[in-house]
Parts: structure tokens; C-alpha cells; sequence
């Protein structure tokens, strides 16, 4: 399924939800993020205002540096995710880079694989500040690819960047 | 009159066994089965995530989902309920889907995942609190499938999910249906 349509349908969801119309089939990928991370981030990516980082048509710009990259796998919530198979926490990163993240990622950027997932779930964010660790990077990211300054905030109009 | 002996029948059989097996044998049986055991699986948790990906479904498959009914939604057993903590928004005066009236519904909440018994599917279901007016009081529910420990927070239903609203007061929760599992 193209990954705009993707994010349609769990755009759809709550709305058919409600509506009482059939009830979308959800992948594993769309399920592990339903439940692992929707309730957060929210079912299509955005749950501004609560100060929660937004996915939608952001997530992807952090695959344009390494540490970007390696940042996503490296989140706690991620690296210790109840998800124990690396191959299905790859794939469900991907939905989030890909389909919730939508243009965000740069072209030609190439999938987490299980093995890149494996090795950077053993270097977990586990002691440092995240709003800290997500400053380098964003600022990094900033100066070396075309990525919006809005990056340093959760979401789009955040009256003030994240503290720590 | 023959007296039975206990010694000498144990006697018997201990002798038999000597007679009959060599120690190399034993080794060898033994080593053989500590090598061949990897191939037989015999807990249930590496046989379902053996067989690709029906963890979820085994996972949701507990107590509760055994004595669930999928008629009245004001009871904790209803099927949607098997992960909430907190008061039935269907005996406040809203409903699975709906906060009740003066309440708001927060964008953030537990999902949880539950077997329909009538259908034998898996659902997703968000417990999206309804915040801002003092708490209902009404229908109290724990039910614990999927929840985890305090400390693994992200996962856990005894938390108040009213995260990015002005008004942070718990009133109680909704059970939305999100979609099922393929």
C-alpha cells in the first residue's frame, strides 16, 4: 500500500470509528503503532498541542544526517519497546518515517533495516536529557540539510522551545 | 509362603538396569537430547512468535477475554474494557465513543488491545479520557490486559491521560474502537 494512502487510512480511522461504518484492517506495522506510540503522538502522527514531538510530515527530516538516523532507534520508547523482533520494529519505524512522515524524508533515503535496528537498539538514550540529545541533532540537521528551523520546536507555532 | 522382599525386587531391577546400559550409552542419550532439544519448542511463547505474527492475538487472549460479554457497556466485563483504569464514560452520561456533555476528550490516550469473543477477532482500542470536569464517580473498572508497570510509563493505564488540555481534571474514560488487526 503507497504510504500517502497509508496515512489516509489511519486518518480515516477515528472518524469511521464513530461514523460505525466498517473498521479499517490495520498491518502490524499500523498496529504496533496504534498501540505502542498513537496514544502519544496521536493516530495520524499529530497531537499538538500537547508538547509531544508532531510526525507528521516532520519524522522524516531526521533521516538526513546519521545521527538523526540513529537518534530514532536510539529514543528509549523506542530501543525498549516492547516490540522484540527487530525486523517488526524496523518495519514499523518505516511506516513512521515513510507514512506519517510522509515528504519529510529526503529522496533516496533507504529503510531501517533489521540489523541496523539491532545494533543501535544496545545504544539506547538511557542517562542524558532527550530535549538535549534532540537539540545537537536538530541543530546539526539544520545546518547541513535543507530542514526547516521549526524543527527545533515540537510542532509548528510551539509558543516556546523545549526546555530542559 | 514366599515373602516379597523390597530389597531384593529393587535389587532385581537395579541389576537389569546395570546389565542392560552402559554408561557411554547414557552419555550419548543424554548429549543427544541436549542437542536435539533447540529443535522441539516446547513453551508457548516461542511457538507463537515462531509462527510469524500472531503474538498479539495470544497476548490479548487472557482471563478477561475469556468472561467478556459484548452486550452492556456500562459493565467492567465488556469486551472493549480490558485495559481500562478508571470511570465508564457510559455511565456518566457519554459513551464508548462519546465524553459526556461539558467534558473534553484528550489528545492523548492508552491504547489497548482486546479480542471480540462474538467475531474471535482482535481489536484496537483507545481508552481516551474525558478531562475537565471533577472526576464521575461512576462504574469504577481496573482491568489490566497489556498494562504495564509504573515504571514502563508509556504503557501503563493507571496514569491520567489528559496530557494537552488546559484543564488536566480526570472525568472518565471512553473505550473507541481505532480498528482491527489484519
Amino acid at each position: 500500500m503507497p504510504c500517502g494512502e497509508t496515512v489516509s487510512v489511519i486518518a480515516a480511522l477515528l472518524f469511521a470509528a464513530a461514523q460505525s461504518a466498517p473498521l479499517p484492517e490495520l498491518t502490524t506495522p499500523q498496529s504496533d503503532y496504534v498501540e505502542y506510540c498513537s496514544g502519544c503522538h496521536g493516530m495520524q502522527g499529530n497531537s499538538a498541542p500537547a508538547e509531544i514531538p508532531v510526525l507528521r510530515d516532520r519524522v522524516g527530516y531526521f533521516m538526513c544526517t546519521k545521527d538523526g538516523r540513529d537518534y530514532l532507534i536510539r529514543l528509549p520508547n523506542v530501543a525498549y519497546s516492547a516490540i522484540a523482533d527487530n525486523q517488526e520494529l524496523a518495519d514499523m519505524m518505516n511506516f513512521v518515517v515513510f507514512g506519517l512522515g510522509g515528504a519529510s524524508a529526503p529522496k533516496g533515503t533507504k529503510p531501517f533495516t533489521a540489523a541496523e535496528v539491532k545494533r543501535l537498539r544496545t545504544q539506547a538514550l538511557g542517562t542524558q536529557s532527550l530535549i538535549a540529545a534532540r537539540e545537537t541533532v536538530v541543530d546539526k540537521m539544520i545546518l547541513t540539510c535543507a530542514v526547516p528551523q521549526s524543527m527545533k520546536f515540537f510542532y509548528d507555532g510551539q509558543p516556546e522551545a523545549p526546555h530542559y | 509362603m514366599k515373602q516379597i522382599s523390597i530389597d531384593r525386587i529393587g535389587e532385581k531391577l537395579v541389576r537389569r538396569l546395570a546389565g542392560h546400559t552402559s554408561r557411554r550409552g547414557l552419555l550419548s542419550r543424554v548429549g543427544l537430547a541436549l542437542a536435539a532439544a533447540p529443535v522441539f519448542p516446547v513453551l508457548p511463547i516461542s511457538r507463537a512468535q515462531a509462527q510469524g505474527k500472531p503474538e498479539r492475538d495470544e497476548r490479548a487472549r487472557t482471563h478477561f477475554t475469556m468472561n467478556a460479554q459484548t452486550k452492556d457497556e456500562t459493565k467492567c466485563d465488556y469486551w472493549r474494557y480490558c485495559g481500562v483504569d478508571g470511570n465508564l464514560c457510559a455511565c456518566c452520561g457519554g459513551g464508548t465513543h462519546q465524553c459526556p456533555a461539558g467534558a473534553v476528550a484528550s489528545t492523548t490516550s492508552w491504547v489497548g488491545t482486546c479480542i471480540n469473543p462474538d467475531d474471535n477477532k482482535t481489536y484496537l482500542i483507545a481508552y481516551r479520557d474525558c478531562c475537565g470536569k471533577p472526576a464521575c464517580g461512576q462504574c469504577h473498572c481496573d482491568n489490566e490486559d497489556r498494562d504495564t508497570q509504573l515504571y514502563v510509563p508509556q504503557t501503563n493505564n493507571d496514569i491520567i491521560w489528559c496530557f494537552g488540555l488546559d484543564n488536566m481534571q480526570y472525568h472518565c474514560s471512553t473505550a473507541a474502537l481505532v480498528g482491527a488487526v489484519r
